[in-house]
């Protein structure tokens, strides 16, 4: 287990978390583009699974993670670190998918700090998805 | 039987075979010890049996370092000493505090656990508690298990059903509480009236350890009354009982014949100094109710009160390389409003939201809509445990007291390694109370990613006026003070009582600790002294 709260980590977080503050400022609960990464009937299913939390909340501690997060930036990236290969294509699965990944982090006590929130990454990715909002 | 200095001829000599030094927790400790022996002692006592505000006096001084209580209003300075303000939380070092851990410079005890463990059991006793739960050794790696484990309280046991923490990463540990706390001078003072072999001599201020020029030994101690009456006392053996503060201070004032002061040759004497730090961590949203409960103090069958308190299990220690800090719940303090805080509303949503994910993915509530959001109640604590360092200290300052005496300058410092201590057990916390249905937190500000790098965060801490270290033990007189029967090295008949012999803090509050090792200490000078004394049924 990697140490926590190490020092190179915190100037990370610092930097990371002046980026999200940035991004909120310039526009608030605004959804973002997503590049198309999955296909269509995945990214539908998932919003049909229900789990992906709506609001503007939801959507600023999003943005913070992926902020955090480069490497899970886009929607493909967050998808697929939450639904594994080949991603689901049918809600159920989804909802399957991502229980078992937020069981799997409380088990290892795999969490992140978001505005303080103290959340698992299963939540955190979730609310990365919900920063970009259901496909139109 | 109590005395009076006042009463007494100008210089008069009282002879002695142990001279006790302050009637505080260790000293009375020590003087109950004794009473009814074939052994004279004279326990030299500052105050009277009550408050005086004049006594009250000698113990101002100045604090340069981390803000900390006014340093004469963090302790008592009459019969009983501090334990006349003191709040009865109870519980036994855990072992991990005294070993010596490579990631924790300067820090282990010449003591183990065991050699404590038959004191801590008299402790207890002389406390009214009940039995005391140690440490399960199944929690630390790579020691051999040991009869410790035996002594477990079964009410303690029944309290840990709690929370079904991991183990691997938190553990709960109890203090009882002492309720009403035992108020030493009070609770003694018939015991003490009526021991013919021990005089109490009130009004008495330690003005000078006199040290011999011809051998390395105290020959007496100057006392004074604030009127002016002077007296001495000679002894075989002398123990200083006057606090983690006070302690160093007589010591270095004591410069007679070593210009440094008393068992200063290497420049130990006041270094060192820890105290508890306390300061907000988290604002908790609770969880399910029957879970949140259990976070809370509770009465045992026997009257005595246990509070939980949530402590990174011993592995994750040693991998994190992290001190042992502690966190509680308990209600929002006042010093909590130098830092910022968050907007009530607005959490509120995000937590519902938070909850409302949960239920979506798993089709179960994290919460039951339980206690209302803690903004302005309850938020969970941190009792960190300082690692020890050098340049926190206490010195002698240029200002003098009534009697003469220097008076103290305190030096508390704080470094990264503490604060990084609080993280690890933050998040920690975080995630486990929440796992287990606790509750969900949000962490303080300063905890947060992008804080300020900086000391900014030591703006929330208080003391907990549990000053510990300024004498500490050591085998090698390199590293302390004092030796591991509590000697002054260099000084053959000088001992010291107290958490000043504390060479590591540990996890919890110092009384049963400090009363242990007095009672430890006990046992040597008797040995020493030829004195066979009773010990607490």
């Amino acid at each position: 287990m990697p140490a926590l709260w190490s020092r190179r980590e915190l100037l990370c977080q610092g930097a990371a978390a002046s980026l999200a503050v940035a991004a909120t400022a310039a526009g608030c609960a605004r959804r973002d583009g997503d590049g198309g990464e999955i296909s269509a009937a995945s990214r539908s299913a998932l919003w049909n699974a229900g789990i992906v939390p709506e609001g503007n909340a939801a959507i600023q501690l999003g943005r913070r993670y992926r902020h955090r997060h480069p490497d899970q930036h886009s929607i493909g990236d967050l998808c697929r670190a939450l639904g594994g290969d080949p991603l689901p294509v049918e809600p159920g699965q989804w909802r399957r998918a991502a229980e078992r990944a937020l069981r799997g982090d409380l088990e290892a006590g795999r969490s992140i700090e978001l505005d303080g929130w103290v959340v698992t990454l299963t939540e955190a990715r979730l609310l990365g998805l919900a920063s970009f909002g259901p496909a139109d | 039987v109590f005395a009076d200095l006042r009463s007494l001829d100008q210089g008069a000599v009282l002879d002695a075979d142990l001279c006790v030094i302050g009637a505080g927790a260790a000293g009375i400790t020590l003087a109950r010890a004794f009473a009814g022996t074939d052994l004279r002692l004279v326990v030299v006592e500052s105050g009277g049996l009550t408050p005086d505000d004049a006594t009250q006096q000698l113990y101002r001084g100045r604090s340069v370092g981390v803000d900390n209580s006014p340093l004469h209003g963090s302790r008592l300075r009459y019969l009983g000493g501090s334990t006349n303000h003191w709040n009865g939380w109870c519980a036994p070092a855990d072992r991990l505090d005294l070993a010596a851990r490579p990631w924790i410079p300067h820090s282990g005890w010449p003591l183990r656990l065991e050699d404590l463990v038959p004191h801590y059991e008299e402790g207890r006793r002389l406390l009214g508690l009940d039995p005391v739960r140690f440490e399960n050794v199944a929690d630390i790696e790579d020691e051999e298990p040991s009869d410790v484990t035996e002594a477990r309280a079964d009410d303690a046991d029944d309290a840990e059903a709690a929370l079904p923490l991991d183990p691997r990463r938190l553990r709960t540990a109890f203090w009882q509480i002492d309720h009403p706390p035992t108020r030493f001078g009070e609770a003694f003072r018939g015991e003490l009236a009526a021991a013919a072999n021990v005089i109490v001599l009130l009004w008495a201020n330690v003005v000078d350890i006199a040290r011999s020029r011809e051998r390395a030994a105290v020959e007496h101690v100057e006392v004074a009354s604030l009127g002016g009456r002077r007296a001495r006392v000679r002894a075989r053996r002398f123990v200083l009982a006057c606090g983690g503060l006070e302690n160093p201070r007589l010591l270095l004032a004591a410069n007679g014949v070593e210009r440094d002061g008393l068992g200063n040759r290497h420049g130990l004497v006041g270094r060192f100094f820890m105290d508890h730090f306390q300061v907000e961590l988290a604002a908790i949203y609770a969880g399910r109710a029957e879970r949140f409960e259990l976070l809370r103090q509770r009465r045992r069958a026997s009257g005595i009160s246990y509070r939980p308190g949530l402590c990174l299990a011993a592995a994750l220690q040693r991998r994190e390389e992290v001190a042992n800090p502690v966190a509680f719940l308990g209600p929002r303090r006042r010093r909590a409003a130098l830092q910022p805080q968050d907007d009530p509303a607005r959490a509120e949503e995000t937590r519902r939201m938070l909850d409302a994910l949960v239920e979506s993915v798993t089709g179960e509530s994290p919460g039951d809509d339980g206690p209302a959001p803690p903004w302005d109640g309850e938020v969970i604590h941190m009792f960190g445990n300082p690692t020890p360092d050098p340049a926190s200290r206490v010195r002698l300052g240029a200002e003098r007291d009534a009697l003469g005496v220097p008076r103290l300058e305190l030096d508390w410092r704080l470094g990264e390694a503490d604060r990084r201590s609080v993280g690890v057990l933050a998040h920690t916390l975080g995630s486990e109370l929440y796992r287990v249905g606790a509750g969900r937190l949000r962490l303080a500000r300063w905890l947060r990613a992008g804080a300020p790098d900086d000391d900014s965060w030591l703006d929330g801490v208080t003391g907990a006026n549990h000053p510990m270290g300024t004498t500490r033990m050591a085998l090698d007189p390199r590293q302390g003070v004092t030796d591991a029967d509590a000697r002054v090295h260099g000084i053959e008949n000088l001992y010291v009582a107290g958490s000043s012999l504390f060479p590591t803090a540990i996890r919890p509050n110092p009384t049963l600790t400090l009363v242990a090792l007095t009672l430890r200490l006990a046992d040597h000078l008797a040995r020493e002294m030829g004195a066979a004394r009773p010990v607490v049924r």
